[in-house]
């Protein structure tokens, strides 16, 4: 898959399973590409041969990350390699901008992968990724009654009677709209 | 207070899901045991605090608010102060009462940045008494049409807020020169001030904030009634000003031109300020002289409005457009002096003129018009109303030159032409129809209610058609909205509108009002 001067690194999930990943792929997730240059360029050497030197590869065991959500990881930062890198101010609301088709149906999982998703985007520091992941979930609250998103995220009410009439009064100017 | 109270309606002490991150083994435990949904697991709660911040700063406001509803802790993530660190209460400044917008302003606490109240009119003084001490860092500022505030309570506001850098107070009647003296005391960092139509304050006022702001860029006193001299003297002295503007102020003449490019008497000779933006419209006394002293003081402006300075000569203007050549945006309504000599003058000497509004010069005719459209590139919005003048023969041109060759040329062009008799609706349609198909956007403006252009697709229209809702095309029926945001687009430094702009540029008022707020080329 990899061309053959093409510096390869070895991830190791949760459960031990390995990936055998392109540099370029792995330095989308912040922690890994500086983790990469801690370690330095001479170390990890060039692939002549994939097959002879796969055990000299240099493997990062990722504890928190398990094998399915690994590879769908992996799947995002190979379509998004690319991508320039946008450093962005994190100051104050953002706006959730249209989410582009790939990324929409890479998307569509169940709730717990998604989250499992941002954690790992949250980890590994994949901002894009984990930009992408809330912005879905923020689309997932909007537009529904309170009622609803307990529901769509198994969320209990402990408010008490009294609370909540007391916030429901509160809130009544931004309702109805 | 109101404010002690609000702080205590999310009492709950319960675990902080919040604070609490996400146990790793837990989540896969749920995975592993099949679906979490119905074990009745919520990944949400899961969530470390500052993923699910990251998620609620996807949500405007008003949702913001609404999801407080669900739970206790979510009520707490909902008015966490991180996500308030901008509140425009423009969307929603009618239905919410003085209190709750008093709770977001002391929510968003610290992290409170911009706050625009803009037309807030329930909040009354005390609602705003110290709400500057739980928000020192506050930047920008809105506050004009907030009237149930008054004197002692901005200045409460005010005194506190060293962090301030774009204040508007335009409009409010309250505002008085110690307000200025507070502001050059303590809100030295600011950079854009808008005081229009604050009538109150003269030249004392101006003069005391102009000597505390020194990093003023953009400065905004449109309505002012007593200007002296001195105080545009020291206006003049502000080495960082590009945006000025002083429509409408009946004092003005052009000595204080003179004193605002020169210095005088008391403050003599300095560099003038590198003016790039500005507006001296409807000051009916100035004449070519200070015309001639913008040509040699200020040859970098690119936005100039003196729409209805009725003083004006030819010459003075013909002059400026020689000296001030990177001019792109020109409002020379109602200046009856201009003919065709005036428009051949700005054909040769202003290559990058984008936006120009002659409306009610009623001397100009087509051949004017059409050198202006040919030599002119960058033309992107005309405005001709009411110059009775003027063809059929002027679209025509500008489509032929339109679809001519010329990659350089802008292709996005719109003429307004209310009120021009000699031209027909006919030449109108006829001159959409020969653009389109041609990478060219017309837009055209004109005749009693309807506007015209190729900017819509065929195929929405046709629809339309045989549905028979209505006879004509929509495209030719709607209101012509993009106009507010094309000036936005256009000129970022801007975000007033200009004294009649004001009145109705709350909200919506792009589709509501035809050309009512807008129907002078505003672009201060």
């Amino acid at each position: 898959m990899a061309g053959a001067d093409q510096k390869m690194i070895r991830l190791t999930s949760s459960e031990g399973t390995e990936f055998l990943v392109e540099r370029a792929v792995v330095e989308k997730s912040v922690l890994l590409k500086n983790m990469l240059e801690d370690v330095g360029e001479s170390d990890l050497g060039t692939i002549a041969n994939l097959t002879l030197l796969f055990f000299f590869i240099p493997a990062i065991p990722l504890a928190n990350v398990t094998g399915p959500i690994l590879t769908k990881v992996i799947e995002y930062c190979t379509h998004h390699r690319d991508d320039p890198v946008v450093t962005q101010e994190d100051d104050g609301r953002k706006s959730s901008a249209d989410i582009d088709d790939w990324d929409k149906e890479f998307c569509k999982v169940d709730q717990g992968t998604l989250f499992e998703l941002i954690l790992a985007a949250n980890y590994l520091d994949i901002k894009p990724l984990l930009d992408l992941t809330c912005k879905t979930v923020a689309n997932m609250i909007r537009g529904k009654t309170p009622e609803e998103i307990r529901k769509t995220f198994n969320i209990e009410n402990d408010f008490t009677p009294e609370e909540e009439a007391q916030v429901k009064k509160e809130n009544e100017w931004c309702e109805e709209r | 207070m109101s404010i002690a109270h609000d702080r205590q309606i999310s009492t709950p002490e319960r675990k902080d899901s919040g604070v609490h991150f996400a146990d790793e083994a837990e989540l896969r435990n749920i995975e592993n045991d099949g679906k979490g949904k119905q074990l009745g697991k919520c990944y949400l709660d899961l969530m470390p605090l500052e993923v699910k911040t990251r998620i609620f700063k996807y949500l405007s406001d008003v949702e913001l608010v609404r999801i407080s509803r669900v739970n206790r802790s979510w009520y707490r993530l909902a008015f966490d102060g991180s996500l308030w660190s901008v509140i425009d209460a423009r969307p929603f400044y009618q239905e919410i009462a003085a209190k709750q917008l008093v709770k977001l302003i002391v929510s968003a606490g610290s992290f409170l940045k911009v706050l625009n109240l803009r037309g807030c009119i329930q909040l009354k003084s005390l609602n705003v008494y110290g709400i500057s001490t739980f928000c020192p860092n506050i930047q920008s500022l809105h506050l004009s049409g907030c009237r149930s505030l008054d004197s002692a309570s901005i200045a409460d506001i005010l005194s506190k807020l060293n962090n301030l850098e774009n204040l508007d107070l335009s409009g409010l009647l309250f505002i008085i020169n110690p307000h200025c003296e507070i502001l050059g005391k303590h809100c030295r960092k600011l950079k854009k001030v808008n005081l229009s139509w604050c009538q109150y304050i003269n030249s004392q006022g101006i003069e005391a904030l102009v000597d505390g702001c020194t990093e003023l860029i953009n400065l905004k006193i449109n309505g002012l009634p007593k200007l002296n001299e001195t105080a545009l003297a020291k206006i003049g002295m502000l080495k960082n000003l590009r945006v000025l503007s002083l429509d409408a102020c009946p004092t003005l003449t052009d000595s204080h031109i003179t004193a605002l490019l020169r210095g005088d008497s008391q403050y003599p000779e300095h560099d003038p300020p590198p003016l790039t933006h500005l507006n001296l419209s409807n000051n009916h006394n100035l004449t070519d002289v200070a015309l001639d002293e913008l040509s040699e003081r200020c040859p970098q402006l690119t936005h100039l409005q003196l729409h209805s300075c009725s003083s004006l000569a030819e010459e003075g203007l013909i002059r400026l457009s020689q000296a001030c050549t990177k001019i792109e945006a020109l409002d020379l309504e109602d200046i009856l002096s201009i003919t065709d000599r005036t428009l051949h003058s700005f054909a040769s000497n202003l290559p990058n003129l984008k936006i120009c509004c002659l409306s009610y010069c009623e001397q100009i005719t087509d051949e004017g018009v059409i050198d202006l459209f040919r030599s002119c590139p960058y033309l992107s919005h005309i405005d001709l109303d009411h110059c009775q003048l003027l063809t059929d023969a002027i679209l025509s041109n500008l489509t032929t030159i339109l679809t001519r060759d010329g990659s350089k040329r802008n292709r996005n062009v719109q003429v307004e032409i209310f009120d021009c008799r000699n031209i027909t609706v006919s030449a109108v349609k006829d001159a959409i129809r020969k653009v389109s198909g041609a990478g060219v956007i017309l837009k055209v403006k004109g005749y009693y209610s309807w506007q015209a252009s190729n900017a819509d697709d065929e195929e929405e229209d046709s629809r339309r058609n045989a549905n028979g809702q209505t006879w004509l095309p929509r495209r030719l029926l709607r209101p012509f909205g993009g106009r507010n945001e094309f000036i936005r687009i256009r000129l970022p430094a801007a975000n007033g509108l200009g004294a009649r702009g004001n009145a109705n540029a709350n909200g919506n008022a792009n589709a509501v009002s035809r050309w009512g707020g807008f129907g002078r080329c505003t672009i201060l």
